[in-house]
């Protein structure tokens, strides 16, 4: 009975459009249940008020029951238009202020189906078409850190007359056939396929760096990942999750001590938080929060985490709470662009578009290199996208619910169930949590408590994502940056072909896994990678009850 | 039998050759199979067939044939199709390219550059399955003006006589693989030696002769195959009476608004083989696919037809489901399904009946209150019915399509008549019954034909099978058209009715839900088909006087004569309209495909009595014997010799 409302709201609906043709009366054929059928809590991925049960290709695209229920669906609505449809490079109008520089036109482009990314081919790095949902992660190879010669969202794209900061073409995705210890193969003969990805990026990809601005020195070595996007519903789940339960979580894991690779020292170290979420803009509260998002784990409060970032550094369109542009932390980018002619040939026209008032008067000075940099490195700039756009998305983002379990009657997925827990991964993959009273929070303080800034809320609801929320070790080949990455929710992953139309199921990080079972091994390529015993495991099972853990992760 | 030409030393050597030429067919089919060894291309084969031309035609010309018009047609046209097989062989090429945009080829051996200037791919709906893949190519020839043209599946491109196919593409969508054919002369010859052997195989039946038909074995193991029965379903669906609530909804469905039954339907026949599916009902099978998807993934191997792989992917994806109409400011309606992007200028209210009503119902279902879902699906009429009433059709026209589509599925009906016709031919005297079979034929195809007419408002003869239904109404007619003709005509036309219909029914198993393979909808192939169907069973019927003639019954060798030479000419138009067909299509009128292969070589051994006279216990044991490569043809090649005809594979 969750949906009376909806029923009723059809109903008003039908009635709404004409208050004729009565002539569908109840049909007798059918016959009355007498008890609605019962599901296991774990059938309710996203507990009562975060669960979807539409299995068609826009599974991950539903409102939460949180979202009807509290009449948020009309914002609901307009959020998601900003979500899929593109930006524009346009001074006015809907969808405004894409670029100077920007990484994507749309979100859409990263999340194919609201989902998970899909792999991309062999070749250049291409992101003009939806669906590769991957960044380039470019750090150095010594400090593990993120360069400062480009944005940590390399941005591919420019709007006249500027050039992209990174041209992608001549950034090189090669896939390399992978054997692990086991040469690929179960004792009972069963075989497959491992690969994994290879990014090799020419100095010359740099705009700076071609420019003169930047020298090789100054670049030093780099190695570049690939990372995709994961899926943006349920999210608003997660952060409903408590601080207390999450520190307890990091508590028992290392206490537990189970992991060889133990805990990441920069989380969480002898009992106590060693690095907290604090909001770095302006109006920031300068309060800590635990990190919870991102696999690098980067973020706290979903208010001021990945989307709420990626809403204006993709696309660069600026907004009253920031108002200056994404760009490269060194700053070699601005240099680059204000001396290269053909900039300064086209700025002035340009800036005319973007300040016709000529409210900046140093946009407009005599010596153009000067009003390009003034520019680019603005923290004044005129919000482009409004706050009403931003509260929006913001009602889509944490209202996307999540499907419930598919197939659940299938003895296969309650088999696999109980084989996951039993050998070991539901350590790290936890299945279910209890969220908390979800009172929203934002660092950037955005998400006041005022009227008009309220969001959808999850309180007390009982959600199963599969994961601890925990950074881990998996010792891959050509591994994440750094090694860590935060235990990534399981739930509807089984949907991303579905939704996506993806020929690959795309798991993992940089979506190396075509099919569960890849995913799975990939655990267990390494001896230290923390999953390495569970896969043992897993490979002294039988072929029945092998599948029958991947019929269940499809499912889940 | 037509020809007594003398038995002199040049026909016999003329069909010494011919049946060595069959031999090295039949040889050459297991060898490509086997070894991927190609015996038709080499020059023993070349010179076999040129010998066997040259002597068959001089035994023709000093034989008594010569005389007759429409024989001499024939036997010319026949040899000049074996010369346009030499131009072909001799002076035309055919290269495959692969080219990437933008990197100009030079077509080896000319001086002709090929540019692959775009190349685009369809994909069938929020799937990655391609449905179709087109080129635009730009083809440079010296001295003349720089030509681009576009190619895309079973659509051949023309320019200056150079042919390009599309055969495949590259997987990072920037080549494609092109198969050039140049062969304007061989082209040229071929096809108009084929139009004069159709002249001539008319020309020789127009003096009264009469016609016969039957063919069935193949037809009705089909029929049989439909008729199998499978266990219980494995496969989750709905129950049947809220399934056949949905099918009242209506839905946007091949460019119109049709009952959701209608789509139930088609989808249900055309994916019957990849699902196995049996024993519910078409609407329970098609709701099955949206609300239970998990339960319907098919087997890896039914997935390697594209088309049935990508249409099983948008029922379950919910693209097939466009049964929300929208109203546009220009008035107009659109219908949208519950995947689709809205239009975003949308009025509210309906965005938000549009949004949750397919997962609310998707709540309802998983927790099977059906009451509720059916209160739902009143309310999806009720909106459809405020939004698009207009728009939506008849009240009649959708009792007429229901009924069309329950009645044009049942394969039942083809076989009674079959089997009528049979019994009718071997029983001359029963003249009451076959008066009353052949009436309740005419009754039976103008009911199909009247109620697809009604259903879709447009006389139906778009399709091959729509066609058939009329063919078939033909047939029935035709011995009323014949008074003094009509007891001998009446079982012949009977079967032939029945094998149209029999047609009819195969290409309705194959109802249009995608974009994909236009040719396979061409009318040519219906006719195709139907000849060849319609030659096998002439040749059954032969093989079965044959076995009453061994068994001492007397006047069958009469009658299997006088099927003789009906049976081969149809066989004989019914190859040379599949290789019109296939050039149309795939840009080449032969390509040694194994069913081709062995209709010929059935073509050649009917030759043989029409060409010598035998004993009738002779005949009769040639007929048994003979059979067996149409036995071959149908069956044998499709699960021995595969190929491009074996589609059900």
């Amino acid at each position: 009975m969750t949906n009376k409302h909806l029923l009723l709201s059809a109903v008003g609906m039908a009635m709404m459009v004409s208050p004729s043709c009565s002539s569908d009366s109840p049909n007798p054929d059918i016959a009355e249940t007498p008890a609605e059928k019962e599901f296991p809590d774990w059938y309710y991925a996203g507990g009562v008020l975060g669960t979807s049960y539409i299995m068609t290709s826009a599974a991950l695209e539903q409102p939460t029951k949180a979202v009807e229920d509290k009449g948020f669906l009309a914002s609901f609505k307009r959020g998601e238009q900003l979500f899929e449809k593109n930006f524009v490079s346009n001074n006015d109008g809907v969808r405004r202020g894409l670029g100077p520089t920007y990484v994507r036109s749309s979100c859409m482009h990263c999340h194919p189906g609201y989902g998970h990314g899909k792999s991309i081919p062999d070749g250049a790095f291409t992101t003009n078409e939806p669906g590769n949902g991957c960044l380039l992660v470019v750090y150095n190879p010594a400090t593990q850190g993120y360069v400062s010669w480009l944005a940590g969202m390399p941005q591919g794209h420019a709007t006249d007359p500027f050039v992209a900061p990174l041209d992608e073409s001549k950034v090189i995705v090669t896939w390399h056939e992978y054997t692990d210890p086991w040469g690929n193969r179960f004792d009972d003969g069963e075989t497959y396929s491992l690969r994994y990805p290879e990014v090799k990026m020419s100095r010359n990809a740099v705009y700076a760096y071609r420019q003169g601005v930047l020298s090789e020195a100054e670049m030093g070595d780099y190695e570049v990942r690939l990372e995709s996007t994961i899926g943006i519903y349920g999210t608003g789940l997660l952060d409903a999750i408590t601080d207390e339960d999450l520190f307890e979580q990091y508590r028992q894991e290392e206490a537990d001590g189970y992991m060889k690779n133990g805990l990441n020292p920069t989380v969480f170290a002898g009992g106590n938080w060693t690095g907290q979420y604090t909001s770095k803009e302006a109006s920031s509260d300068g309060k800590k929060y635990p990190l919870r998002y991102t696999y690098a784990l980067t973020r706290g409060p979903l208010q001021d985490a990945a989307g709420a970032n990626a809403f204006w550094n993709i696309t660069n369109a600026t907004r009253s709470d920031r108002r200056y542009h994404y760009k490269d932390g060194g700053g070699y980018y601005a240099i680059a662009a204000s001396k290269d002619p053909a900039v300064q040939a086209g700025f002035p026209a340009y800036i005319a578009g973007v300040d016709p008032q000529r409210t900046h008067p140093e946009w407009f000075t005599d010596n153009v290199e000067s009003n390009i940099l003034a520019y680019l490195n603005s923290t004044t700039l005129d919000a482009e996208v409004s706050d009403q756009n931003y509260i929006d998305l913001m009602v889509w983002h944490r209202g996307l619910a999540v499907p419930a379990v598919r197939d659940i009657e299938n003895p296969k997925v309650t088999k696999g169930k109980e084989i996951f827990e039993k050998i070991g991964c539901a350590y790290c993959h936890r299945p279910s949590w209890t969220t908390g009273s979800d009172e929203v929070r934002d660092p950037a303080q955005f998400f006041n408590s005022s009227a008009e800034r309220q969001l959808p809320r999850y309180p007390n609801q009982k959600i199963w994502p599969y994961t601890d929320m925990v950074q881990h070790k998996l010792m891959m080949v050509n591994d994440i940056r750094n090694g860590w990455c935060r235990t990534t929710p399981l739930w509807a992953r089984g949907l991303h072909q579905l939704v996506t139309g993806s020929p690959y199921i795309d798991r993992l990080h940089d979506c190396r896994a075509r099919t569960t079972l890849e995913a799975i091994m990939w655990h267990g390529t390494n001896q230290m990678s923390d999953a390495y015993e569970t896969v043992v495991k897993f490979r002294a099972l039988s072929k029945e009850d092998r599948d029958a853990v991947i019929t269940f992760l499809d499912a889940i | 039998m037509l020809s007594k030409s003398p038995f002199d030393k040049i026909t016999y050597a003329a069909f010494l050759l011919l049946g060595i030429d069959a031999l090295l067919l039949a040889a050459g089919s297991v060898t490509e199979r086997l070894w991927e060894t190609d015996l038709y291309r080499t020059p023993v084969a070349v010179a076999l067939w040129g010998a066997t031309a040259i002597v068959a035609l001089v035994a023709f010309l000093r034989s008594a044939g010569r005389r007759n018009v429409a024989l001499t047609l024939l036997h010319v046209a026949l040899a000049a199709i074996l010369g346009g097989a030499l131009v072909t062989h001799v002076w035309g090429n055919s290269t495959t390219m692969d080219l990437r945009i933008g990197e100009p080829q030079r077509l080896e051996g000319t001086d002709i550059d090929i540019e692959l200037c775009d190349f685009s791919m369809e994909y069938y709906p929020a799937t990655s399955i391609p449905c179709n893949f087109t080129s635009t190519l730009k083809v440079t020839i010296p001295g003349k003006e720089p030509q681009t043209g576009s190619t895309s599946l079973n659509h051949v491109l023309d320019i200056h006589g150079y042919r390009f196919f599309q055969m495949g593409y590259d997987s990072d969508s920037h080549g494609a693989t092109i198969e050039v054919s140049h062969d304007p002369v061989g082209n040229a010859i071929t096809m108009t030696s084929y139009a004069a052997l159709l002249l001539s195989l008319i020309l020789i039946f127009i003096p009264g002769r009469r016609f016969s038909g039957k063919y069935r074995m193949a037809a009705s193991m089909i029929a049989l195959a439909a008729f199998m029965p499978v266990a219980a379903s494995s496969h989750k669906a709905l129950p049947p009476e809220v399934a056949s609530r949905f099918g009242n909804l209506m839905v946007m469905h091949n460019s119109r608004v049709a009952p959701l039954s209608t789509l139930a339907h088609d989808f249900t026949v055309k994916t019957a083989t990849a699902t196995g599916e049996s024993t519910l009902t078409d609407e329970q099978v098609f709701t099955g696919h949206f609300f239970y998807p998990y339960s319907w993934i098919p087997d890896s191997d039914t997935s390697s037809n594209p088309e049935i792989a990508g249409l099983l992917a948008m029922a379950s994806n919910g693209t097939l489901w466009r049964i929300f109409p929208v109203q546009r400011p220009d008035g107009t309606i659109e219908w949208y399904a519950p995947t689709d992007r809205l239009p975003a200028d949308i009025d509210e209210a309906h965005w938000k009946f549009i949004t949750l009503t397919p997962n609310y119902l998707a709540e309802l279902v998983a927790k099977e209150d059906w009451a509720k879902v059916g209160e739902v699906i009143d309310k999806i009429a009720l909106y459809q019915q405020k939004t698009a009433g207009e728009a939506l059709p008849s009240a009649t026209s959708v009792a007429s399509e229901r009924v069309y589509c329950r009645v044009s599925a049942w394969s039942a009906p083809a076989i009674i008549f079959i089997v009528c016709g049979l019994l009718l031919f071997f029983m001359p005297k029963w003249k009451v019954p076959a008066i009353v079979t052949d009436l309740a034929g005419i009754a039976w195809s103008a009911l199909l034909i009247t109620t697809n007419w009604i259903a879709t408002g447009q006389v139906p003869m778009a399709g091959g099978h729509e066609t058939m239904c009329w063919l078939a109404l033909l047939a029935f007619c035709i011995p009323w058209a014949l008074p003094g003709l009509r007891g001998r005509v009446l079982p012949l036309a009977i079967l032939a009715g029945a094998f149209a219909l029999m047609v009819a029914r195969m290409g309705a198993a194959s109802p249009q839900l995608t974009p994909l393979q236009p040719i396979l909808r061409s009318p040519l192939l219906s006719v195709h088909v139907l000849t060849i169907m319609l030659a096998y069973a002439a040749m059954m019927l032969m093989m079965l006087c044959g076995v009453a003639t061994l068994a001492g019954r007397e006047g069958y060798s009469s009658i299997s004569y006088r099927l003789l030479k009906p049976a081969v000419a149809l066989l004989t138009a019914g190859i040379f309209i599949g290789a019109i067909w296939a050039d149309r299509s795939w840009g080449r009128y032969w390509g040694w495909d194994p069913k081709e292969v062995w209709a010929l070589i059935t073509m050649i051994i009917y030759c043989y009595p029409l060409h010598f006279r035998m004993s009738r216990r002779a005949y009769a044991l040639f007929c048994i014997v003979a059979f067996l490569s149409v036995v071959m043809t149908y069956f044998g090649v499709n699960y021995l010799l595969g190929g491009l005809h074996a589609y059900n594979r």
